[in-house]
């Protein structure tokens, strides 16, 4: 599909979401013979089974709106509006607006249609990265203020203590010295659990996607990687890695970050390989180790794993997705495990 | 008497601040010649105390450790920069690097790492968590790389356009002219050039330009 038309169905999309206050819209471009709109009511059937995934689809959370072309239906547009209810008139109309522009983009564009699906569901990425942060704060704000208080009070009791020690001496130095050793005591703790509660929630800080380049995020990340991990990672970008959208260095950002600590925690190893480069206008990202390795559950298809412990590799695979690339999964017992993503530049 | 280090903390948390003392006192070779909680007050004490070393903490209210370390570098005071700080996320720590800090402490890390990292630091060492040393040497090697495919890759457009003209044996009066700059500018431009490239004159400026255009082609 030309690029043209490619950014013109994005715009649409883009523009759906932003005036129709969706989450995400995915436009299918269906063989005409393959599928029909009653079918994708069923949703979590589809081939686009990564977005459909992550936004757990039901309706009413999702508006389905079929394009026909020459009779037939050409296209799907799904629209996912998290939370709601009930599409209004106006979104109604929004939608079908959006659908007949396409269908005329399509129209005098290019009469190629396979099957192919264009999501633009940007807000998805920055919204997770906005919670992200808000969860930070809360913790930050609640129980780690609340800590800081109890040793400044502590602090204050110890003081007390010696006041009372002065003018205690009659009763022997015992009680007063026990008292003031378990208050320091009690105060070193707690200063030791801030420092681990904000050493750990820093990790957690996302930085700042928008003005520093793909290459210097994921430096960070690893070195916040090794510094609380004591592994080793081996980090190999090619020279010249181009500037791409921020949905983008959020997915890989994210993707490295999960596939590093699943490395970790399952793979028994404590050395990494990270490797990155560019390559027609497509990012290539590779997390590799050579630990304990495991059979992978289905990723894609109508098999593809729903269970619990999957969460994490569904995550890396659906933000992948979410921006147009793909995700792959190569391990065996024994051989250790291989990421392999590859996304475009240009989300 | 062997002078002792001097060093002034800075943490806006009294309880470290007790604590950093407490451990301090302990050692023969190092001495706190004063504690503050925010960065003005860091940069004041600096001055009036003159100290060997700081250990600051990055967050502070108001002028925080980031803030105060660039004050520092830039009215070029006289003194070792030691951070110590809970903070192990990595864009920090990257921040706290290009800020020229001569080491990084994590609060997390036992005490007797941090005197250990104050003498160091002192000593005119460099003292960075293993993760970041890593992380240099990456940037190293690839900033390497990159100069050896192509030697004026720190050049600015401007300055690479310059250097193109040099190159093809205009005069700065000439080069002026072409580029509707004034003769000033041009030199200026060329001495950053120069200082870029690491030469002294236009021949070996030229040298180098053509030797990647060489391997260019």
């Amino acid at each position: 599909m030309p690029q043209q038309l490619f950014r013109a169905y994005e715009a649409v999309l883009q523009s759906l979401i932003d005036h129709a206050q969706a989450t995400a819209a995915v436009l299918m471009l269906a063989d005409s013979a393959v599928e029909t709109p009653h079918i994708l009511t069923q949703v979590g059937r589809l081939t686009s089974t990564g977005w459909v995934r992550l936004i757990e689809i039901s309706p009413p959370d999702v508006f389905i709106q079929p394009l026909a072309s020459q009779g037939t239906t050409a296209a799907l547009l799904a629209v996912h509006s998290a939370g709601q209810r009930q599409w209004s008139p106006t979104q109604q109309c929004l939608i079908r607006a959006a659908a007949q522009t396409i269908e005329n983009l399509s129209r005098d564009g290019n009469r190629e249609l396979d099957w192919h699906q264009i999501t633009a569901s940007r807000r998805i990425l920055p919204v997770t990265e906005e919670e992200l942060c808000r969860i930070v704060l809360d913790i930050h704000d609640g129980p780690v203020q609340k800590m800081y208080a109890a040793v400044h009070r502590l602090s204050h009791l110890q003081h007390l203590a010696e006041r009372l020690a002065v003018t205690a001496t009659e009763d022997g130095d015992e009680p007063i010295a026990t008292y003031r050793e378990n208050l320091q005591e009690v105060g070193w703790l707690l200063e030791t659990a801030l420092t681990e509660i904000r050493t750990f929630l820093g990790t957690f800080h996302p930085p700042e996607f928008k003005q520093r380049p793909l290459l210097d995020i994921l430096e960070g990340l690893i070195i916040q990687h090794e510094t609380m991990t004591q592994a080793i990672v081996h980090f190999e970008a090619g020279s010249t890695i181009p500037e791409v959208d921020v949905p983008i260095k959020i997915a890989l950002y994210r993707i490295v970050q999960q596939a590093l600590t699943n490395g970790i925690r399952h793979g028994g190893v404590n050395e990494q390989f990270v490797y990155l480069w560019s390559h027609q206008d497509h990012i290539h990202l590779e997390v590799v180790d050579y630990g304990k390795g495991f059979t992978p559950p289905s990723l894609a298809g109508p098999s593809a794993t729903e269970r619990n412990e999957h969460i994490g590799l569904r995550g890396m695979r659906d933000r992948a997705q979410l921006v147009g690339g793909t995700f792959d999964l190569v391990s065996r017992p024994g051989e250790g495990t291989r990421i392999k993503v590859r996304v475009p530049c240009y989300g | 008497m062997v002078k002792r280090i001097q060093v002034i903390l800075a943490d806006d948390h009294a309880l470290v601040l007790d604590g950093l003392k407490l451990h301090l006192a302990d050692t023969s070779d190092i001495e706190v010649v004063a504690t503050v909680n925010n960065g003005e007050a860091l940069l004041s004490a600096i001055e009036i105390h003159r100290p060997d070393v700081v250990i600051t903490d990055l967050m502070m209210a108001g002028m925080d450790g980031f803030a105060v370390l660039e004050q520092i570098r830039q009215r070029n005071l006289p003194v070792r920069v030691l951070v110590l700080t809970a903070l192990a996320d990595g864009q920090a720590l990257q921040r706290v690097v290009e800020l020229e800090a001569d080491g990084i402490v994590l609060k997390t890390e036992p005490s007797r790492q941090m005197i250990e990292a104050i003498r160091q630091v002192a000593g005119g060492q460099v003292v960075y968590p293993r993760a970041v040393h890593n992380w240099l040497l990456r940037r190293a090697s690839r900033h390497q790389a990159a100069i050896d495919t192509d030697p004026t890759h720190t050049l600015s457009d401007r300055e690479k356009e310059v250097l193109a003209h040099i190159a093809q044996g205009k005069t700065n009066q000439e080069i002026a002219s072409t580029l509707h700059l004034s003769e000033n500018t041009v030199k200026y431009y060329l001495k950053n050039v120069y200082q870029k490239l690491q030469v002294h004159n236009r021949t070996e400026a030229a040298r180098i330009y053509l030797q990647g255009k060489e391997t260019e082609s």
